[in-house]
């Protein structure tokens, strides 16, 4: 059973969606609070995997209560579902939303949201990981990259294929690109993949926004070196495998796809050398111990 | 008066004649008379370029005289010293002729003895001295009315004086009263290279006070005479003056009691003494030059201030121009000009109203009897107005504001200035802003409104998902129950059938059904009904004024709209309470006065969410409406903080706000005031009590007051 919580001030849309939402009521366990208090006390006495949550309420709004839940609650996948267009109040909500959905909202793509995003979690299946991957606002960045990024932003001649070209060489960045130009404040229909696109689709001034006001470019700064682990190199990496790919795919319709499905395959490694990079530092030695053990058995 | 003897020129033609008059004259006391004696003009002339002479006595009956024209001719010559005309035989006629020509007496010979002679003679030679002093007044007083300014009347007169008076050096010396020193200023000479080097030193000498002869006479303020230079204790250019061949000196002051401004000086090559009607003659000229001085200056910088007020005056950026009593433009400065189109000359003189106010914008005529421009002219009162439109040269308008002021001479209008400004860009940039203005308010509202109908369409379709699942659902069931009751028809009914038909109930929960899908449909009709009020609220909240007449408008309604469109904005932060009283119809700009609402409305919700953010509790906006006389007043309050003392003069003007950078533009309460006391002519007034709220009284007349100025249109 996947518990979910939905937060909304006007009861009517708490009420529709329960009946709206009806027919999942055997594999999805809801609960409706009609403020953000009222949904923090909910999950102070009982765990849910999911929090839709409308933007705009008085008192605490969604952004605010979508912060203390990352905060408390890391696992807890957040969804916005909000009526209010105006971009700016949505960029509050941008480093701790992981998704962004626009009333009026149907069933079939409220359910395929909140299936998708539940889905990463049973592929997991690891509570440390899914509280790891939850309290992350951002992937970060190379030091380099954000310079550039900065740079590129501040001068008036840049247009969008630059910039494009700089996200794409960072696997941080170009996440988060995707992931903003696919939610429904950009009322983008068909799905963004590739970079470009993305980029145009955002405009050089809401990135702006974003990149200096919320902060969603972070740069890679761990505390100490860790062994076996240089974000260069991954980028390295990174970029060639997205070449890579792309010249397999040839075809220009899945090209871009495939593209950035290579810059994005190692982003695992991004996370958890920022997360967790005590255990990062002892994977090469268990590759070691693993390959070792491979080998007995096949001798 | 000099003690030498008195050359006389005697020209007669008979030796006789000669010897009787050379007789008579060579008796008089003193030897007084040195006598030459010719016998033909021709040879007088000659005598006359070599030596002067103090007295002419002619015969007219010499050869070459040709009767009359033989005495102008010698007076031509000669007309430093009197002709006396002796005859033979005495004539009326030809005394009072030659008389008229210019002689200075007729005597017969005859008639005349030793003591006649010497009176006649000195007689004529001081009439001919006061006469000539007289002429030389006369000139000098022309050249000084004729002369422009200070450097023509030096050289003026001392072309005057170069003439008439027996000096060969003379110089005008300028008192510079910052340096404290004395300059050469402007001097003449008898034409000889003797005089170059004296020349010379004058024009770069300067002198002290009392330094020198033009410095003694600065500081004493008195004519100097100088018999001879060279023997002279104060004179300092001794050796040129000497080189020159200069003895006698005079010199006199330029000025008058209050002050002298120069000093002028005379030279000769002989002694000189004191000659006291000289002395007095030039002292008299003296004066007079120091009185044209005095009022060249007065002149030049009258002069000087004319110029720099024209200098202003075409400096600034606003047009300037001054009319007569007529109305008759007297004066334009170039700003003005340029505005119009006009050069000044062409507009100068003409009728003011004729030429910049003779057709309204819209075309029709303007007469000058309705101009308060024009008829400040007789009423005195000055005018001023923030918008009125001129015309150009080129029949376009230009927008400008004005003030025009009579002036006065005693109690009459002596005319006026009208000073104005081409506001045609500020205008423009006042529409545009306002336009902005507008659509900010419109757009910051369009968000919250978007969310305002997202809310119900959100559960309007989920409450019609739900609907369409109970149906099939519900579906499932009937066709069951069609089952049984075809069984029933054709006999008992299967006990299987029921079985089916209680577990379909349960599957679709139908006690829930039959308890939700009531409230559903309730809830979805509240819905519809949320989005048209909504969306009929947007309707007559954006009412287009169309027509350029006021309207009689439900003021109630209108407000109702607005807080409708509003509700985004003020939900989040404060319960509205409305207590709308009855209202008879309001001629109004409704859109402009639901601008003037929402303004308030919002800032009232803006105030008192600043206190939420402090205290997290809502607040309370009370709208009321009551009809007071022939007046509706629309009273907004709210709880927020109130205004604070040293922001209340100013919360009308454009541009002030206190909201954060991006929340407000300033222009809403500015916007409001101007629509309700401009346009509509009402009040806009506040209270405010610090720490209680503050409320806004909007005031409006019901009969649709004319609008006491023109407000850009919205």
């Amino acid at each position: 059973m996947t518990r979910i919580i939905f937060v909304d001030d006007e009861v009517r849309i708490l009420e529709g969606l329960q009946r709206m939402l009806r027919p999942q009521r055997h594999t999805w366990e809801m609960a409706f609070a009609p403020s953000g208090q009222a949904a923090l006390q909910r999950m102070e006495a009982t765990p849910f995997d999911v929090i839709v949550s409308d933007m705009r309420m008085p008192g605490m709004d969604g952004a605010a209560l979508l912060k203390s839940v990352c905060e408390k609650y890391p696992s807890v996948l957040r969804i916005i579902l909000s009526g209010y267009t105006e971009l700016e109040a949505a960029l509050n909500a941008v480093p701790v939303a992981h998704q962004f959905l626009v009333k009026p909202c149907d069933q079939d793509t409220l359910q395929s949201a909140i299936e998708r995003a539940t889905s990463l979690n049973s592929i997991l299946n690891n509570k440390r990981l899914e509280s790891i991957i939850g309290s992350m606002q951002q992937l970060p960045s190379l030091p380099k990259s954000c310079m550039e990024m900065r740079e590129a932003l501040a001068d008036p001649t840049s247009d969008s294929h630059r910039i494009a070209r700089l996200v794409e060489r960072d696997p941080a960045m170009s996440a988060k690109v995707l992931q903003l130009v696919n939610s429904a404040f950009f009322g983008v229909a068909r799905n963004v993949s590739d970079i470009n696109t993305a980029i145009t689709y955002l405009g050089k001034s809401i990135l702006e926004n974003l990149v200096l006001s919320v902060e969603i470019f972070r740069v890679f700064r761990p505390t100490k070196p860790i062994p076996g682990f240089s974000l260069e190199e991954l980028h390295v990496h990174a970029q060639l495998t997205a070449k890579m790919a792309g010249h397999v795919a040839g075809d220009k319709t899945i090209r871009g796809l495939a593209m950035v499905a290579g810059l994005l395959h190692d982003v695992g490694k991004l996370v958890l050398a920022e997360a967790t990079p005590e255990h990062f530092a002892r994977a090469p030695a268990q590759k070691k111990k693993i390959a070792r053990y491979f080998k007995s058995k096949k001798n | 008066m000099d003690s030498r003897p008195l050359n006389v020129l005697l020209v007669v033609a008979v030796a006789q004649d000669e010897a009787d008059i050379r007789q008579k004259l060579g008796g008089a006391r003193n030897a007084l008379f040195a006598v030459h004696a010719v016998a033909s003009l021709a040879q007088a002339f000659k005598l006359i370029a070599d030596k002067p002479f103090d007295v002419f006595l002619i015969d007219l009956a010499v050869p070459d005289s040709d009767g009359i024209h033989g005495l102008q001719r010698l007076i031509a010559a000669a007309h430093y010293a009197p002709v006396i005309i002796i005859t033979s035989i005495y004539d009326e006629s030809q005394a009072l002729d030659v008389v008229r020509a210019g002689a200075d007496d007729y005597v017969v010979k005859s008639r005349m003895n030793a003591a006649a002679f010497e009176r006649v003679l000195s007689y004529a030679i001081e009439r001919h001295g006061v006469r000539r002093q007289t002429d030389l007044q006369l000139a000098v007083s022309r050249v000084l009315a004729e002369s422009q300014n200070l450097p023509d009347a030096c050289d003026g007169i001392l072309r005057v004086l170069c003439e008439s008076l027996k000096f060969d050096l003379r110089e005008i010396w300028r008192i510079d009263n910052s340096a404290n020193l004395m300059f050469h200023a402007r001097s003449w000479c008898v034409p000889s290279r003797r005089h170059l080097q004296f020349q010379a030193l004058s024009h770069i000498s300067q002198f002290r006070c009392g330094e020198g002869l033009p410095g003694r006479v600065w500081q004493t303020r008195l004519p100097q005479w100088i018999d001879d230079v060279t023997e002279c204790d104060y004179f300092t250019r001794i050796p040129a003056a000497t080189a020159a061949g200069i003895r006698g000196a005079f010199a006199v002051p330029l000025g008058l009691f209050q002050g002298i401004f120069g000093v002028m000086t005379f030279f000769s090559h002989e002694r000189k003494r004191i000659d006291e009607q000289l002395n007095n003659f030039l002292v008299s000229i003296g004066n007079q030059m120091g009185q044209f001085m005095a009022r060249k200056v007065a002149e030049e910088e009258r002069e000087q201030i004319g110029r720099e007020l024209v200098l202003i005056l075409d400096s600034t950026s606003e047009g300037i121009h001054g009319v007569n009593p007529a109305g008759s433009i007297t004066f334009i400065n170039q700003s003005a000009a340029r505005t119009f189109g006009f050069s000044r000359e062409e507009v100068v003189g003409k009728n003011s109203h004729a030429l910049f106010h003779h057709t309204r914008p819209d075309g029709t005529p303007y007469p000058e009897s309705e101009c308060p421009r024009s008829n400040l002219l007789h009423t005195g009162k000055s005018h001023s107005t923030d918008l009125d439109y001129f015309c150009k040269m080129n029949g376009s308008h230009v927008a400008v504001s004005y003030s025009a002021t009579p002036m006065f001479e005693g109690t009459q209008v002596s005319g006026a200035v009208v000073s104005f400004t081409d506001i045609s860009e500020k205008r423009q940039m006042e529409i545009e802003l306002r336009h902005a203005q507008k659509l900010e308010a419109v757009g910051g509202l369009a968000a919250g409104i978007a969310h305002e109908i997202n809310t119900p369409i959100q559960f309007i379709g989920d409450n019609t998902r739900f609907l369409q699942d109970s149906f099939r659902d519900g579906l499932e069931m009937i066709t069951k129950y069609h089952e049984i009751r075809q069984q029933v028809q054709n006999g008992p009914v299967h006990p299987d059938l029921l079985r089916d038909l209680d577990a379909i109930c349960r599957k679709i929960e139908w006690d829930f059904l039959v308890t939700e899908i009531p409230k559903a449909l309730d809830q979805m009709l509240d819905g519809v009904k949320r989005v048209a009020t909504i969306v009929l609220a947007m309707k007559e909240f954006s009412h287009v004024d169309r027509s350029a007449e006021k309207t009689p408008a439900d003021l109630n309604k209108a407000i109702e709209s607005t807080l409708i469109v509003s509700r985004s904005e003020t939900k989040y932060v404060a319960d509205v309470e409305t207590d709308l009283g009855a209202l008879p119809p309001v001629s109004c700009y409704l859109g402009d006065l639901n601008q003037v609402f929402l303004n308030l409305f919002v800032n009232a919700a803006h105030a008192i969410g600043d206190v939420m953010k402090v205290t997290g509790k809502k607040g309370l906006i009370t709208v009321k409406t009551h009809q007071d006389g022939d007046g509706v007043v629309v009273t907004v309050r709210d709880t927020a903080t109130g205004i604070p003392e040293g922001v209340r003069g100013k919360i009308f003007e454009p541009f002030f706000t206190t909201k954060e950078v991006g929340k407000g533009s300033g222009q809403g309460l500015a916007l409001a005031h101007a629509i309700v006391v401009e346009k509509h002519g009402g009040t806009l007034t506040f209270e405010t009590a610090m720490g209680q709220g503050t409320t806004f009284c909007v005031r409006l007349p019901t009969n649709g007051a004319p609008a006491t100025k023109e407000v850009v249109a919205l």
